[in-house]
């Protein structure tokens, strides 16, 4: 026969029992909040890795952009400069075009021819160039302007006449030299027209 | 990877203007590659089927009949332009995309990366039709447009 416990006792093994279920439980608790924790964390990272990757590519990208940039800026740093002057320099090319009868005018000229190579030499050094084309030369759409179109025979898109040079920095266009071009006479259009007309009415009756 | 850039586009009706918000918060415009923030809004046809856009379209526009300007007028429309040197017809969108196309390509070389997304202007009396033609995603080639 099982001896029978005293109540005190009885109470002791009970309390004892539920401490026994109690810990685990809560240390399963605990257990579960730091997972949870930890994995707050770690998305947390995640997610600030991630902002640091993008922060430091838009750096990277800028800081990219900033030196190209200070580099065009030192490259063209007289790009505005040189455009003022432009004015100046047609001025002085076209007194300098002149042909005066009086030789006291013609003496001064080459005085002011020499101002002007100068000053051209001076732009030389700072990577300007003069686009000057003759004429007869092809139209060249990069550094001319046509400003005007003539009717003559011959092949057209030549050079006509130069009313301005024009002139680069380095290689970047500040103003095109403006031109006028040759094109073909309209009744040579019209024949060459009406033959490429001709011709594809003669492949459809062929067909 | 770098932040999406989208692009805002003044699609004028003579000159045209690309810029993107920078990452400092500024609206930086986009130079093209003859060093102007504006690009004249003109397309040539050459007879090899070369096409010149921009500032060079524009400079030879007086010799080459086959250039066109100011095609902003005609979006919308269902007027054809032809080009007889290609002997090709072309729809008001179709030569809007040329100029679009020129101004994503020199905006990407500039910012080195590829854009997919632009918001393009349009004037207020500019009509549903005339919207649609503008931000035609068919002919607007791999830019998503708002």
């Amino acid at each position: 026969m099982e001896k029978e416990l005293k109540p005190e006792k009885k109470k002791d093994v009970k309390a004892e029992e539920e401490g026994k279920d109690k810990e685990p439980r809560s240390f399963r608790h605990k257990l579960e909040v730091k997972e949870a924790e930890i994995e707050k964390w770690k998305a947390d990272a995640n997610h600030w890795k991630n902002e640091y990757y993008r922060g430091y590519a838009d750096t990277q990208n800028l800081r990219k952009a900033l030196e190209r940039e200070l580099g065009e800026g030192l490259k063209y740093r007289a790009e505005g400069f040189v455009a003022e002057l432009l004015p100046i320099l047609d001025g002085f090319y076209f007194a300098l075009a002149m042909e005066p009868a009086n030789p006291e005018i013609k003496n001064y000229l080459v005085g002011f021819q020499y101002i002007y190579q100068n000053l051209l030499a001076v732009l030389e050094k700072e990577g300007v160039k003069e686009i000057a084309p003759k004429e007869g030369d092809p139209f060249d759409v990069r550094t001319m302007h046509a400003t005007e179109a003539e009717e003559r025979e011959g092949q057209p898109n030549l050079v006509v006449r130069v009313l301005n040079k024009g002139y680069k920095l380095k290689d970047r266009l500040i103003r095109p030299a403006n031109v006028v071009v040759s094109k073909a006479k309209a009744a040579e259009v019209k024949k060459e027209e009406d033959g490429a007309t001709n011709k594809e009415d003669g492949v459809k009756k062929d067909a | 990877m770098a932040k999406e850039i989208i692009l805002g586009i003044d699609l004028g009706t003579t000159n045209s203007v690309v810029s993107y918000l920078q990452a400092d918060g500024k609206v930086k415009v986009i130079p093209n590659p003859e060093g102007t923030n504006t690009t004249p809004s003109a397309v040539a046809f050459k007879a090899n089927g070369e096409e010149i856009v921009g500032n060079a379209a524009k400079r030879q526009a007086v010799t080459n009949p086959d250039t066109v300007l100011s095609i902003k007028r005609k979006m919308g429309t269902s007027e054809k332009i032809n080009v007889k040197c290609i002997k090709k017809d072309f729809t008001p969108q179709e030569i809007s995309a040329k100029v679009l196309a020129y101004m994503k390509k020199y905006a990407e070389d500039n910012v080195g990366q590829a854009i997919k997304k632009a918001v393009i202007t349009v004037p207020a009396y500019f009509n549903d039709a005339q919207r649609q033609a503008t931000s035609n995603p068919g002919v607007t080639p791999a830019l998503f447009v708002a």
